[in-house]
């Protein structure tokens, strides 16, 4: 922190690490050899974009040519477009009625509107799927109009276009950018123009058109195409954006003219900054971009390696990364709220915090990093992987954030750290676990994003956090062979398509089978088996608002019944068998041969799942037993053993309970005098305490 | 002043605390027992937070004590109360005892007359702490307004004065004590904060003291924070508080040395 300052304060930066431009890959795609199979079918809507971006007035015109291709049995009479910049028009939008000026902490600017203006919109040709070429004509001009919320546009056609058939509109647009706000907009001369143009809904063959109502939670949908985008931008610009740069040209005056494409994506997004300074990397044939603002250069080199960590763990996971390139861009000081940003090939991550902590204090590895690895993510969970965001958002926001924490996870090992305070380590798995056994998850996971009220504020915690728990939940109680091949499933059949939650669900069934034995960690061969019931586990983790709380409630060490006291013997007299000697000795005395010892779990959450069981003996001696969960609580009884300690979910599996110091219980006899905790909590009091008098003294 | 015909101490810092050692050892224990006694009720109050719950070493710590600290707000408050208590009660602390401490190291009075210095000398530590830790507030202004690019430079201009209300706090005091300067306003501190520059000898000696026992402070803080989980830590961070205790009075010792010298003159 103090040599940025230092070297800002003189006019200097911190210097850019080298690195060796990488050539403009000739294709937005991967070899096929490396890339597998992308369907003919996922293309839907292939976009021509020509805009000029008016550096002073912060504006883009636009002229675009969409060809539609209608793959369903359908038939519309009818074209509907999200004009998502129109969220950002007036305070009365969807978006602005739900976010009231803000965003992620973020105030939006007074006079920072933005908005997109549709000038005009033509059809210009229908043909069917196989020649599209042939369809083109003199532009017919549409009539279209802004729905009950202005980003969403109606466009007439003036005939049904059935299943098989295509069509081609251009429309004329203007795009006023906000001050950067959620996500989007200008700070000075940086220029990201996210949902920037007029893009068509999802028809589907089930649900009709998709064009949901752009609200504060919701984030996008939209089928596969070509993009060809040309740019008309200052000359002294650096441009990032989707897909190659295919040329460049300069033009009269201070401007220039760049083409890009981008192949099989289902959005375009491009920055400009005349202050980007430009690290370049590569991984195995993917050309890595980075454009990072200069007082934040030297970390360039960090955010490569956390990009390459991920597609390594993701590319082995969830199947080959299909495109050539992918751009990271930093958004300069003060233009914060575009950061943390998702488009196809391109994605905005947030800088490293240089809060001046020395690393011997505090030690994170969630800032900046975590950024670019989860915007990276997003490349899969909605890039390739491409849910209705707005129906599912869990499935790209919570399984994103689930395959961020198995990047950490393939990268360090199990018990990864997130953060070190004075070297205590945080692990990926508590920091998920923490945030659930934080207040506020009212809301089930498997909902439309516009069903989280704001106010509320369990749009995080549910979508990502829950979502991310449930699933290395499962993978932990599963192992991660079965998992890992589950989630390979669902990756095969959700490229460059539009899975559905229940996808998932049945790629783990279809993979793992209904039930699953999870019994074979258990000690004891008698026990009866226990199985995890997978669909069970989606419907309550997803579907319901319960949660997973066990607790060791009794560790009971008793005697054994006695044969002491009157029996019948077999002529049908009473006879008196006397008491054992010991009977009368405290617990502790007697020998664990004559004692019995009786556990108890209970379940206080309401969500069912299998836990694991530790028993502690005297002697050293252990039990791992198996509980299925199901029952309100859980007895065991272990004869001739004296027990000395019980854990619940020793492995802690179960990132879902957030709650866990409960779930260790002594023996009267055993218990250590102390919780574990006051005396840890009391020495920081007393060597706080010390500290201070020391430093007053005299 | 302090009226005794109790013997003076030989000249010499070193000398003056060798002679005291008693007086180290019982500001130890009060120092000790105060932090003790404030440990031990936040454990109580803990431990009632805790019941029912247990925490076994698995190296989890960090999460554990979230955990608590999350479900059980009362803990975090408890910690915050026990430091501002102990704050607000080191600072009562010194300025009572110190008029005691100075006389003691002054002249080899016995316990009973170190207990009635404590107690009379108590407004004059009291104001005179006060006018220093005012003129503290002032320096504490470029801290806070200095721009962020410049805390650093900030903090290295602020030092040096700093320093100075330290030596100059101490030679006031023990002029106080010993009948040397008795005006109760703010002129006796001035005259002293130009007085200390006087003896460069005894100022750099008073700094490397006030300096260790900062150091050994931040020790403290720093061993408390790293290792609060492993049973042995109280015992080491007791031990270390002993050595601001000890640095604290040879500072005075030198004040009351200069002091005394000024009395003779």
């Amino acid at each position: 922190m103090l040599t940025t300052v230092l070297l800002t304060a003189c006019g200097g930066t911190p210097a850019l690490p080298p690195s060796d431009p990488i050539p403009e890959p000739t294709s937005g795609l991967r070899p096929e050899t490396q890339r597998g199979v992308v369907p003919e079918e996922a293309r839907i809507a292939d976009y021509d974009i020509e805009a000029r971006l008016d550096a002073e007035q912060h504006r883009i015109e636009g002229k675009l040519t969409l060809r539609w291709r209608n793959r369903t049995s359908r038939t519309v009479t009818q074209l509907p477009f999200h004009l998502y910049m129109n969220a950002f028009r007036a305070d009365d939008t969807a978006w602005m009625r739900e976010a009231r000026g803000e965003h992620r902490g973020q105030e939006r600017e007074d006079d920072g509107w933005g908005w997109i203006d549709v000038a005009a919109v033509s059809l210009t040709g229908t043909s069917d799927l196989t020649n599209l070429e042939t369809g083109t004509g003199p532009p017919t001009p549409l009539v279209f109009r802004e729905d009950t919320d202005p980003t969403v546009m109606l466009v007439d056609l003036p005939e049904a276009v059935g299943p098989g058939r295509a069509v081609t509109v251009e429309i004329q647009f203007t795009t006023q950018l906000p001050i950067v706000f959620a996500r989007t907009g200008y700070h000075q001369d940086f220029h990201m123009a996210g949902q920037w143009f007029p893009k068509i809904g999802v028809l589907e063959e089930d649900g009709g058109w998709q064009t949901h109502v752009f609200g504060l939670n919701d984030e996008f949908y939209a089928d596969f195409g070509d993009y060809r985008v040309v740019l008309d931008v200052p000359k002294d610009y650096v441009v990032g954006a989707s897909g190659v740069l295919v040329s460049e040209a300069d033009l009269d005056g201070d401007r220039k003219r760049l083409e890009y494409l981008a192949e099989m994506v289902h959005d375009f997004a491009w920055v400009a900054d005349p202050k980007f300074l430009v690290h370049w990397g590569e991984h195995d044939g993917i050309r890595i971009r980075q454009l990072i603002q200069p007082e934040y250069a030297a970390d360039a080199p960090k955010h490569l390696e956390a990009q390459k960590a991920a597609l390594r763990s993701m590319e082995a996971r969830f199947g080959p990364y299909p495109w050539s390139t992918i751009t990271i861009v930093h958004a300069p000081e003060g233009a914060e709220g575009a950061g943390g940003m998702e488009y196809p090939t391109f994605y905005t991550t947030s800088d490293i915090a240089t809060s001046g902590v020395p690393p011997w204090i505090l030690e994170e590895r969630v800032t900046g990093l975590f950024t670019t690895i989860h915007e990276f993510g997003h490349q899969y969970f909605q890039g390739l992987f491409a849910s209705n965001e707005h129906a599912q958002p869990w499935l790209d926001e919570g399984m994103n954030t689930m395959s961020n924490a198995l990047v950490y996870i393939d990268e360090d090992g199990e018990q990864a750290w997130v953060a070190r305070v004075f070297g205590h380590e945080l692990t990926v798995p508590d920091m998920m676990r923490l945030s659930m056994g934080a207040p506020g998850a009212w809301d089930p996971v498997d909902q439309p994003a516009s069903l989280y009220p704001d106010v509320v504020g369990s749009y995080g915690l549910v979508v990502y956090q829950k979502t991310a728990a449930t699933m290395l939940t499962l993978r932990n109680l599963v192992g991660d062979e079965a998992f890992r091949a589950a989630m390979k499933a669902y990756a095969e059949q959700a490229r460059f398509r539009h899975p559905r939650g229940e996808w998932l669900e049945r790629a783990f069934v279809d993979t793992l089978g209904e039930r699953v034995r999870l019994d074979a960690a258990s000690d004891d061969p008698t026990s009866p088996p226990v199985y995890l019931d997978v669909r069970s586990f989606f419907d309550q983790a997803l579907r319901e608002t319960t949660k997973v709380d066990f607790a060791a409630t009794h560790v009971v060490v008793r005697p054994q019944v006695t044969e002491g006291g009157f029996h019948r013997d077999a002529g049908g007299v009473l006879v008196e068998t006397a008491l054992p000697d010991w009977i009368e000795d405290p617990i502790s005395k007697i020998p664990a041969e004559h004692l019995e010892s009786v556990i108890v779990v209970a379940r206080r959450g309401e969500m069912r799942v299998p836990v694991d069981v530790l028993v502690e003996f005297e002697g050293d001696e252990q039990q791992l037993v198996v509980w299925d969960g199901e029952s309100r609580y859980a007895m065991w009884v272990f004869p001739g053993k004296r027990a000395t300690c019980v854990i619940v979910d020793p492995s802690r599996k179960l990132l879902l309970e957030g709650q866990r110091l409960d779930n260790v219980r002594w023996s009267a006899a055993a218990r250590p005098g102390t919780d574990g905790l006051s005396p840890t909590l009391a020495t920081l009091a007393e060597g706080l305490d010390l500290a201070l008098f020391g430093s007053f003294a005299p | 002043m302090i009226e005794s015909r109790a013997p003076r101490l030989p000249r010499g810092a070193v000398a003056r605390l060798g002679a005291s050692i008693w007086l180290v050892i019982v500001l130890a224990a009060v120092s000790l027992g105060a932090s003790w006694a404030l440990g031990r009720a936040a454990r109580t109050l803990i431990a009632a937070a805790m019941s029912g719950k247990a925490y076994r070493p698995d190296g989890h710590h960090l999460f554990a004590l979230l955990e608590l600290l999350i479900s059980q707000p009362s803990v975090a408050a408890t910690l915050v109360v026990n430091l501002v208590f102990a704050g607000v009660f080191a600072t009562v602390l010194w300025i009572l005892l110190a008029g005691g401490v100075l006389g003691r190291l002054w002249r080899a009075l016995p316990a009973p007359e170190v207990l009635a210095a404590c107690l009379s000398q108590a407004p004059g530590m009291f104001v005179h702490t006060l006018w220093i830790v005012l003129l503290r507030g002032l320096l504490f202004v470029p801290l806070v307004t200095a721009p962020a690019a410049l805390q650093g430079v900030a903090m290295v201009v602020v030092a040096i004065p700093w320093i100075l209300t330290v030596a100059a706090h101490d030679l006031v005091r023990a002029r106080w004590v010993l009948g040397v300067e008795r005006r109760w306003g703010p002129r006796a501190t001035f005259a002293a904060l130009k007085d200390v520059t006087r003896r460069p000898a005894a100022l750099a000696a008073t700094s490397a003291l006030w300096g260790a026992a900062l150091a050994a402070s931040g020790a403290i803080l720093f061993i408390t924070l790293q290792k609060l989980h492993l049973p042995g830590t109280i015992w080491t961070l007791r031990a270390l508080a002993l050595l601001p205790i000890v640095l604290g009075v040879l500072r005075l010792a030198i004040a009351v040395d200069r002091a005394a010298d000024e009395q003779t003159d």
